[in-house]
């Protein structure tokens, strides 16, 4: 059965630059992947490869069993994209896009668009150069889910909303989550976001990922342990997926990438020391993987 | 050696800031190159075309400068950032005296050092004029951004103007130089701007696109009823009829105020066939580069919703290109046509087809050049425009060249009217299968 997307070996080279170094990866339906990395790590080249506007330099990046630079109207009815900058109509006011958008798609869930007009406060009847920054993106939001796509991508979606409308998007995010047939990738930096919506998480280091999985897996697998002893510890730790150790008097706090819970008996064994685990954050992870 | 380092790399920036443009930057170094090698070779080797070009090179950038800076001075002074640097405004208001001073030396030697000068002036007189012009310049940017370079609408009295001041006596002249400055400098010591005004020329092209549609003229002339979804997504606004006549009024009314200011005492039968090519050529580079330029910047926005492949894109750009070019020009030849009837000097069918032949066949060639570009080097914008006009200036220079419209004084008039669309022609029989081609393999990018 064809997937949304499936990612083989993708690589990516702009003005020379490799941006991305081979990335593989698949989306199917009903899950919600956040897209995480600091700036410049490649997000939105890779979502914009993933909808087929370059070429990649090695690999493929297939939508539904198409390549995605060949993907023709039928494969584009099922696809909403809201892109970092909105591309909205200079001198059209948010009612004419509404019937531009409509006239071009074969699916159209009025209720759905009335319900959003209403509940995000949109003024349809003002100029795109008049609405601020926040109601171009509700308005560019709003026109890539009115057809109700099968796959939707959202490049930094709410960069501009204020808390209200953050939550609003989301709270439309997880009902789209709900609906088993559809796929949402959305790349954030806000990390609280993702951990309200998504259930699978792209963590993107210099072009490849750093983590690729369900959200919760990672959140169990990072664990920051610290050892304390009788006396000052300076010893440097050699443990697999041991990425930080920071000494401290009696103490040393390691953090662990794929954390066991076995490890923390195996640990107090090695060392003779009292052993404290503490779950990280979604936020905290990032940093660690990003440092 | 640290200290002068130091003044070293902020004499730098500050060239880079108030040239941003590496083309004008190369353009000020080829002056000043260009002034040394005609002191040594002129008098040596007897080049005195090095002296004109130099000449000509001071001019340009004379007038470069009039233009451009004003614009980067006033987003220096009102970006609170810079303002924050200490004495940013002082050391502007020096930078400017400066420069002033030097362009004016500058334009003093080499229109005397020319053989036969075109014109006498003064060292004083000319100090005077670029001064005041320049201030003025800068003070409509602080108001009116954009609208600065509406001062050259005067230009008619900068004759008159000269010549009043050479009658004057030089102490009067100096003072009024000092004066001049000295109110220039209370004014610009003194200016509390409301707003950071960023230097217009330096955006990018979505980022024009946005002020485009915030300002108060150009938001009208852009709204209407959109006549084809494509269109307007490829164009970036509405592809109604209702805005392209907004917009090809706005424009004709544009020339016409231009030609009054600028040429309003020429003779009726030189004036004429001035507006008539200025209404084609007006309408021709409106329609080419700017159509060809929206597009190239909005195909992207338009892949996620075309119902074939990347090379159905190509039809719909050239489509709407076409729809779109074709009705400015057909638009400003009627207008340049009318006026012809109206005046009853009708030159004939043969001409105007020559004419419209040759302006499509150019149209043509934008088009597919400007795809070339796009595939080729995947540049930005910018390098479409030089490349642009690069094109443009020999087409118009063959189209004079001609004699269909003037009788003009040098040796090539009237050649054969081949020269206005047979290129062209050849030009896009190379590009068409390649670019056509290119399509269904070119990446759509960020158009900076």
């Amino acid at each position: 059965m064809s997937v949304p997307v499936l990612l083989n070996n993708l690589q990516r080279q702009l003005g020379g630059v490799t941006v991305l170094k081979g990335i593989s990866a698949q989306v199917v339906p009903g899950q919600v992947i956040a897209l995480l990395g600091k700036n410049g790590s490649g997000k939105t080249t890779l979502l914009e490869t993933i909808l087929g506007f370059g070429f990649p330099s090695a690999g493929d990046a297939t939508l539904w069993d198409v390549k995605a630079t060949g993907i023709d109207g039928d494969i584009k009815q099922r696809l909403g994209f809201v892109p970092q900058q909105d591309e909205l109509l200079a001198g059209l006011n948010g009612r004419d896009h509404l019937d531009l958008f409509k006239a071009f798609r074969k699916t159209w869930n009025q209720p759905l668009v009335d319900r959003l007009i209403a509940e995000w406060l949109i003024p349809m009847d003002i100029s795109i150069g008049k609405m601020s920054v926040g109601q171009r993106q509700k308005l560019s939001i709003l026109l890539a889910m009115a057809h109700e796509p099968e796959l939707l991508i959202l490049d930094e979606p709410v960069a501009s909303l204020d808390p209200i409308a953050r939550r609003q998007f989301l709270q439309q995010l997880v009902e789209i989550a709900a609906d088993e047939n559809r796929a949402v990738i959305f790349s954030t930096h806000i990390v609280s976001d993702v951990e309200r919506v998504a259930n699978q998480v792209w963590m993107l280091r210099d072009g490849v990922f750093a983590y690729q999985g369900g959200l919760d897996e990672l959140k169990e697998s990072f664990a920051r342990v610290t050892l304390i002893a009788n006396q000052p510890i300076t010893q440097k730790i050699h443990w697999p997926h041991l990425i930080k150790q920071k000494n401290n008097g009696n103490q040393t706090q390691l953090t662990f990438q794929c954390w066991l819970p076995e490890m923390e008996q195996q640990l107090a064994q090695e060392f003779s020391v009292q052993v404290q685990v503490e779950f990280l954050g979604l936020e905290d992870i990032f940093l660690e993987l990003n440092q | 050696m640290s200290v002068i380092k130091n003044y070293k790399s902020a004499a730098s920036i500050v060239f880079k800031v108030l040239y941003p443009f590496g083309v004008t930057r190369w353009l000020l170094w080829f002056s000043v190159l260009g002034t040394v090698l005609a002191q040594v070779l002129v008098p040596l080797m007897g080049w005195d075309w090095l002296k004109a070009l130099v000449f000509a090179s001071i001019l340009v950038n004379i007038f470069v400068s009039l233009v451009l800076v004003p614009f980067q001075i006033i987003a220096l002074a009102t970006s609170r950032s810079i303002s924050l640097l200490g004495n940013s405004r002082r050391w502007l208001l020096l930078i400017m005296v400066l420069m002033i001073s030097l362009f004016s030396l500058a334009g003093y030697w080499s229109i005397n050092s020319l053989p036969q000068p075109p014109f006498s002036i003064s060292l004083l007189v000319l100090w005077l004029m670029v001064s005041v012009i320049f201030q003025s310049s800068v003070w409509i940017c602080s108001r009116w951004p954009e609208m600065h370079w509406f001062i050259f609408a005067a230009n008619m009295t900068f004759g008159h103007i000269a010549l009043w001041l050479s009658e004057r006596h030089s102490v009067g002249l100096l003072i009024g130089l000092i004066a001049s400055w000295g109110m220039f400098a209370y004014w610009w010591l003194h200016w509390q701007p409301v707003k950071y005004q960023a230097g217009h020329l330096i955006l990018s092209y979505a980022e024009m696109q946005k002020r485009q549609a915030e300002g108060w003229l150009s938001s009208r002339i852009i709204s209407g009823r959109a006549h084809t979804w494509y269109g307007s997504r490829l164009l970036g606004f509405s592809d109604g009829w209702s805005v392209l006549t907004k917009q090809a009024s706005m424009l004709t009314i544009l020339i016409f105020i231009l030609i009054s200011l600028f040429l309003i005492n020429m003779e009726r039968e030189k004036l004429i066939p001035l507006i008539q090519m200025m209404c084609c050529l007006g309408f021709a580079v409106a329609a080419s580069l700017g159509i060809a330029s929206s597009c190239y910047c909005n195909l992207r926005s338009i892949w996620l919703y075309t119902p074939g492949n990347r090379a159905n894109l190509f039809s719909l750009a050239w489509s709407c290109y076409l729809r779109q070019s074709g009705s400015w020009v057909l638009f400003g030849l009627t207008l340049a046509i009318t006026l012809e009837l109206t005046l009853g000097t009708w030159r004939g069918a043969e001409t105007w087809l020559v004419f419209l032949l040759s302006v499509a066949t150019l149209q043509i060639l934008i088009f597919y050049l400007g795809w070339f570009i796009y595939q080729t080097w995947a540049v930005s914008i910018q390098w479409f425009f030089f490349i642009g006009m690069f094109v443009y200036l020999p087409w118009a220079y063959s189209i004079c060249a001609t004699g269909l419209f003037f009788q003009l004084p040098f040796g090539w008039q009237e050649i054969s009217t081949l020269w206005v669309w047979v290129p062209e022609l050849l030009a896009i029989a190379v590009l068409h299968k390649k670019v056509r081609a290119g399509f269904s393999n070119m990446d759509l990018l960020r158009v900076l």
